[in-house]
Order: structure tokens, then C-alpha cells, then sequence
């Protein structure tokens, strides 16, 4: 099970070095995948929005056990349907007393049971909350180097924001590695949350509330034609009347 | 005071008509939504081009009733994202949109098109879209439907192959929209026939054992095999029956894997004499067999799709290209306008015959309260096969075959 979560890993590291690294070097974004005739990426959501309700798998929570002494493999995981992949550099948990190995759990998480995410930003996707904790005392492992994280989402992301606590959230760096996929630095145990621009609800405006507006525009000139008449004849001052009448007199 | 009156009649008149939709004057805005990146971008892209070249054949003809058209675009690399893509056309001035290549994007547009009362035109998925209330009103289909390349396939090798004797036939699809239509059609023509099905047998694309679906499948001991997959699960289960030692009379697949290049080149050898129920592309129409206008539309534009993207067209860019031009030339001339109830009201009177769109098909949109309301009856599907290795053919109907059949 490491070796493979280990080989995972390692193939998804190289993937974020190689964008990362394109990037850097040709100054475009650029997406090193190869496109084939295949089905569309299903998303697993852990609360889906209503039109992708049916059929919707939800994710579960996985954990990865990483060794702690000095020629162990690095830190690194994914979630069970590899949506959330993680990698820490090697000596970036530090060895402690008592435990010759550490724990990292993955567990997907509802956005909107969190807190709330900063302004024209919505999530994408799941949250995740990353857990990292050493196997034997289960005290937390704190992380001294950032990793990186590439998470799933199911529209095209923005950006990847981070939280300790799953309160308050703040931006880390990222890099839009594909239309369905976003890469990001790793501080730390806690929540990551990729967020777009646009929310993301099938339901959309709906008919009936696309007519409001020009039936009440309607109402409100028929109403302006119907009362204006009115209003002005009863602005009408009676010098005025009065001045009509005799000059109608005087006729 | 009857000055002030009518003075103030004017000026409410004219705030009234101020508010016509600005989609009444100057150019005429249409919408593409593709998924133009991601897994499913490599034929996004190619059938956008087609609805792009669309646009600009009916441009250099003067337009739709004087009016240019101008197209905007908007990515939807996912299901999910289909909704924020079409809110960004409607941004743009759209009311009409093209889409969207794959079935599932197809589904969610569909629902978000509904639900924006916008008119949204299928001119690839062939996949079932059951959203109530949207067929005939703001969706329609100019593909042939899924269902229908399932009933062609069966229909093909019972007529052609083994007229007059009775086949087991063994039905295999990818679980999901595209490939339960598919199939379905498949299903309902072995029925209609008074076949015998040997077993439907799906699967999940993405938990995929094609030997386990090999192994079922060779033990309902089917006398032929209809398979509606996508590219690698399509090669995967391809290898898997030849390997199990399965002897078939006939094999045939459909859009997405065996009538695609790649999966010719995947199998070579091992791929000849099987066939595939789907749309044609460019390079396989027989022009000599569509009506004029048609054809003047394929010779207009096979060559500036290839000096331009340099490649050849291929099926979805074709789609793409004789969807919209059914639309954008046809019907909307008779619509004049992109709103909604103009452009429905059109689709009920608008008949192009078979041959009368560069793909081969015509305009027939079924009505309101039909079963199939929206699709278009007139969708045209070829037969192909793979005649040599790498080589593909339109084998059937022979009005559009450029080769015998070889197997």
C-alpha cells in the first residue's frame, strides 16, 4: 500500500514539476496531458448539487501510513478516488519519540459546513481536510516544509484556499494545471478548498424569474400612462381653471 | 395640457421601445458551448470549428435577413460546468446556443437552457437527454440520436450480412448516458426484429474489467456483439473478446471507439472487418450523392477547414459545420431572431430533405408531444468499416459507401 501510494505520489509530483516548471520556463500555462475519446470526468461529491444528485458516489475518508526515519520515503497520499493528492518533501515531518511512523487522513468535507470563504469566491468541489499525526502517541505531526497538493474539481478552478481550522480561509499559491484539475502549495495539516469565480448550482435562473423583470417594466409604464393624465390634471392650480374659464368668456 | 399629456405619452412610448431587446438590430448573436478542454476538448474544439465555419459561410452570403451573425464562445470542459458557461453566452447577447459534443455536457446544458428559457441546438452527443419540458422548446438535437445508431447497427448486419437469418446478439455499453442510449436502440431493434438477445452487459468506464465483461459476454454464447464504448474501454474490451477465443459473425460499435481513427490504429489488423454505426466525416461523404446545396456547402468548406486548422475534417467538425448551418441558413431565416419562441415556432416548419446538409443530412425536427420532440428525423448515419488495416469505409447506405464490403 505505500509503495503504491508512494508511486502515486511520485507520478503526481513529477506531473505539478513538469506544469509548474513549463510554466516557469516558457512563461505560458500550459497543460502537459493527452486528451482521448473518453468518458467526461465524474466528480464525487460529498453534498451534490441537485442535478448531479443521481448516480453521485460519495467519497470516503482514507488514510497513509509514511515512515519517519531518515531513508523513508517522503510523506504523500490520495484520496481514495484520488480527487485530493498531496505530496510533503522528505524531512518535512520531523522524527518523534516513540513513533517510528506517521498517519496522514484525508477526509472529504461539505464546503458549506465550513467557514465562510472570502468574497466572489465560491468552492469547487469538495472540501478536504488533511490530518497528519504520528501512529503510535496519535499526537499531531506539524508539517516544517510545505508540500503541494493537486486537487479534482468539477469546474474550472481559480485558485486553492487553505484554512487551519476550517473558520478562515486564505489563499496559497496555485497553479491551474487543467480545466479539471488544480495544483497548490501545502502548509500544513487543515482544510483545502479549490473556489471559482462562478457558484456552482445546475438550478439557474429560472424562467418565471427571467420575466419578472420586463412584466414589472410592463406594469410600470402601463401604470406611468394610465396616472400621469391624472397627476397632471390634478396639478392643475385652480388660478388656472379659473383663468380658462374667463377666458373662455371672453371668447 | 394636452400638449404636456402627449409630450409625456411620447417620452413613456418611447422609454417602452427603448427596452426592445438589442438582439432586434445589428448583428445577430449566436453562442457555441464545447467542452474545449479537458479529456473531452480534442473534438469540443473540432466541432466548434464546424458551428465557426458555419457562421462565417452564412456571413459571406449576406447574413441572416441582412443581419451578420456573431459567434461566442464559452468552455465546458464538464457536466458541472455547462450552467456557468451558458450564463456567460447569455452575458455575451446569446440566445441561442450550439453545444456540446458529449452527452453528458448535453444533459446538464439542456436543463440549464430550460431553466434559462434559451434555445440550445445538440449538434454531436447522441445521448437521451430526459429533461422534462425541454425537448421541442429549448432543446433540440441535429445528431442522430443515440438511439438510432443502435437500430441502424442491428439493422445493418441483419439486412446486409445475414438477411433472413435469425441472430443471438450480445449488447455491451459503457454505463452512462451516451452508451445506455446507444444501446437501448440496439436492444429495441433485436426486439423489433424478433431477435434473440444473449445479454446486455454494461459496465462502469471508469471500474472497467474487460476480461470479467469478455468472459460474461462468451458465456451467452451470442452469434454477434453490438458495442457502444468510448476509445480505451472500446480497444480493452475489443482485445479481450478476440482473446477469449469468442467466435462472432458479427461485430459493430459505434461513435467514440470503433469508427475512430485511434482505434483503428490501436488494433491494426485486428480491427479489420469490424464495423461502427455513427455520423461520417468529411473526407468519407460522397458529394455526388447530396443535393446541391449540400454539396456547394462540402466543397466550400472541406478545403478552407484543412488550410486553416490544418488537418481533415473530421465527424464532429462535420457535425458541427451541418448542425449549425441547418440552423443558422434555414431555419433562422424563417425565425428572424434568436428569441426562443420565434426560433421554435421556425423549427416546426423548417423540412430540408436528406442530402440538403454537407453531412448528409436534412431538417426534420420532431414536434411538440412527440416521443422524440426536439430530434431531428432526418439525422443521417453511415456504416462503416474497417476495410484494411487503419483504413476505414462508409460501407452502408450505398448512396454514401466509398468502398464494398471487405470482411
Amino acid at each position: 500500500m505505500r509503495r503504491l501510494a508512494a508511486a502515486g505520489a511520485a507520478v503526481a509530483l513529477a506531473y505539478v514539476g513538469a506544469v509548474l516548471a513549463t510554466a516557469h520556463f516558457t512563461n505560458r500555462t500550459v497543460r502537459p496531458l493527452f486528451d482521448a475519446v473518453g468518458p467526461p470526468p465524474v466528480y464525487r461529491w460529498v453534498k451534490p448539487p441537485p442535478d448531479f444528485a443521481a448516480g453521485n458516489i460519495k467519497p470516503k475518508s482514507t488514510e497513509v501510513v509514511f515512515g519517519l526515519a531518515p531513508d523513508a520515503l517522503p510523506p504523500a497520499g490520495a484520496s481514495e478516488d484520488s480527487q485530493f493528492v498531496f505530496n510533503l518533501p522528505k524531512g518535512s515531518i520531523a522524527p518523534h519519540e516513540g513513533d517510528g511512523q506517521g498517519v496522514a487522513r484525508v477526509e472529504p468535507a461539505d464546503p458549506d459546513s465550513l467557514g465562510a470563504l472570502p468574497a466572489k469566491q465560491f468552492a469547487d468541489g469538495n472540501a478536504y481536510k488533511l490530518t497528519l499525526r504520528y501512529e503510535t502517541t496519535a499526537t499531531p505531526a506539524p508539517v516544517t516544509l510545505p508540500g503541494s497538493v493537486l486537487l479534482t474539481v468539477p469546474v474550472p478552478a481559480e485558485g486553492i484556499v487553505y484554512s487551519e481550522d476550517g473558520k478562515t480561509w486564505r489563499a496559497v499559491k496555485s497553479q491551474h494545471a487543467s480545466a479539471t484539475a488544480v495544483g497548490g502549495e501545502l502548509p500544513g495539516a487543515g482544510y483545502y478548498l479549490a473556489v471559482t469565480p462562478d457558484v456552482i448550482s445546475p438550478s439557474g435562473n429560472s424562467g418565471a424569474g427571467r420575466l419578472l423583470l420586463p412584466i414589472g417594466f410592463t406594469v410600470f409604464v402601463a401604470a406611468g400612462l394610465v396616472i400621469t393624465p391624472l397627476l397632471l390634471r390634478r396639478g392643475r392650480t385652480p388660478k388656472t381653471r379659473q383663468a380658462r374659464r374667463q377666458a373662455a368668456r371672453g371668447r | 395640457m394636452r400638449r404636456r399629456f402627449t409630450v409625456a405619452v411620447v417620452l413613456l412610448a418611447a422609454l417602452a421601445t427603448s427596452c426592445a431587446r438589442a438582439d432586434d438590430h445589428g448583428p445577430m448573436t449566436v453562442g457555441a458551448l464545447y467542452p474545449t478542454t479537458g479529456t473531452l476538448g480534442v473534438a469540443g474544439v473540432e466541432e466548434q470549428r464546424g458551428v465557426q465555419l458555419a457562421v462565417e459561410l452564412v456571413n459571406s452570403n449576406g447574413g441572416v435577413d441582412g443581419r451578420r451573425l456573431r459567434l461566442v464562445t464559452a468552455d465546458s470542459p464538464t457536466p458541472e460546468s455547462a450552467r456557468t458557461a451558458l450564463a456567460r453566452l447569455v452575458g455575451k447577447g446569446a440566445r441561442l446556443v450550439f453545444g456540446s459534443q458529449s452527452s453528458a455536457v448535453s444533459a446538464a446544458t439542456a436543463v440549464a437552457a430550460r431553466n434559462q428559457s434559451l434555445t440550445f441546438f445538440e449538434t454531436g452527443a447522441v445521448g437521451t437527454v430526459a429533461v422534462p419540458g425541454a425537448g421541442g422548446r429549448t432543446f433540440f438535437r441535429l445528431a442522430p440520436m443515440g438511439a438510432n445508431l443502435g437500430r441502424a447497427g442491428i439493422g445493418f448486419v441483419s439486412d446486409q450480412l445475414y438477411p433472413g437469418r435469425p441472430l443471438r446478439w450480445a449488447v455491451a455499453y459503457a454505463d452512462d448516458l451516451y452508451g445506455t442510449a446507444v444501446a437501448d436502440g440496439a436492444v429495441a431493434e433485436v426486439a423489433r426484429r424478433g431477435g434473440a438477445l444473449a445479454g446486455k452487459f454494461a459496465y462502469d468506464t471508469h471500474h472497467f474489467d474487460p476480461q470479467a465483461v469478455a468472459a460474461a459476454i462468451a458465456a451467452s454464447k451470442p452469434d454477434a456483439m453490438f458495442v457502444s464504448a468510448y476509445l480505451d474501454d472500446g480497444v480493452a474490451l475489443r482485445r479481450a473478446t478476440a482473446a477469449s477465443g469468442m467466435k462472432l459473425l458479427a461485430e459493430i460499435g459505434t461513435s467514440s471507439s470503433y469508427c475512430h481513427p485511434a482505434f483503428g490504429r490501436a488494433l491494426g489488423a485486428e480491427a479489420v472487418g469490424l464495423f461502427a454505426s455513427d455520423k461520417p466525416d468529411a473526407a468519407d461523404v460522397r458529394a455526388d450523392a447530396l443535393a446541391p446545396e449540400g454539396r456547394a456547402a462540402l466543397e466550400w468548406v472541406i478545403p478552407r477547414y484543412k488550410s486553416r486548422y490544418h488537418e481533415d475534417m473530421s465527424a464532429p467538425a462535420l457535425s458541427g459545420f451541418s448542425g449549425a448551418l441547418g440552423v443558422l441558413a434555414h431555419l433562422l431565416p424563417v425565425a428572424r431572431s434568436t428569441s426562443p419562441p420565434r426560433v421554435r415556432a421556425a423549427a416546426a416548419k423548417v423540412r430540408l430533405g436528406e442530402g440538403s446538409l454537407p453531412n448528409g443530412s436534412g431538417l426534420a425536427l420532431a414536434p411538440l408531444g412527440a416521443a422524440d420532440a426536439g430530434d431531428n428525423r432526418a439525422a443521417t448515419s453511415v456504416i462503416w468499416e474497417w476495410v484494411a488495416p487503419g483504413v476505414r469505409a462508409v460501407v452502408w447506405p450505398q448512396a454514401y459507401a466509398t468502398s464494398q464490403i471487405v470482411r
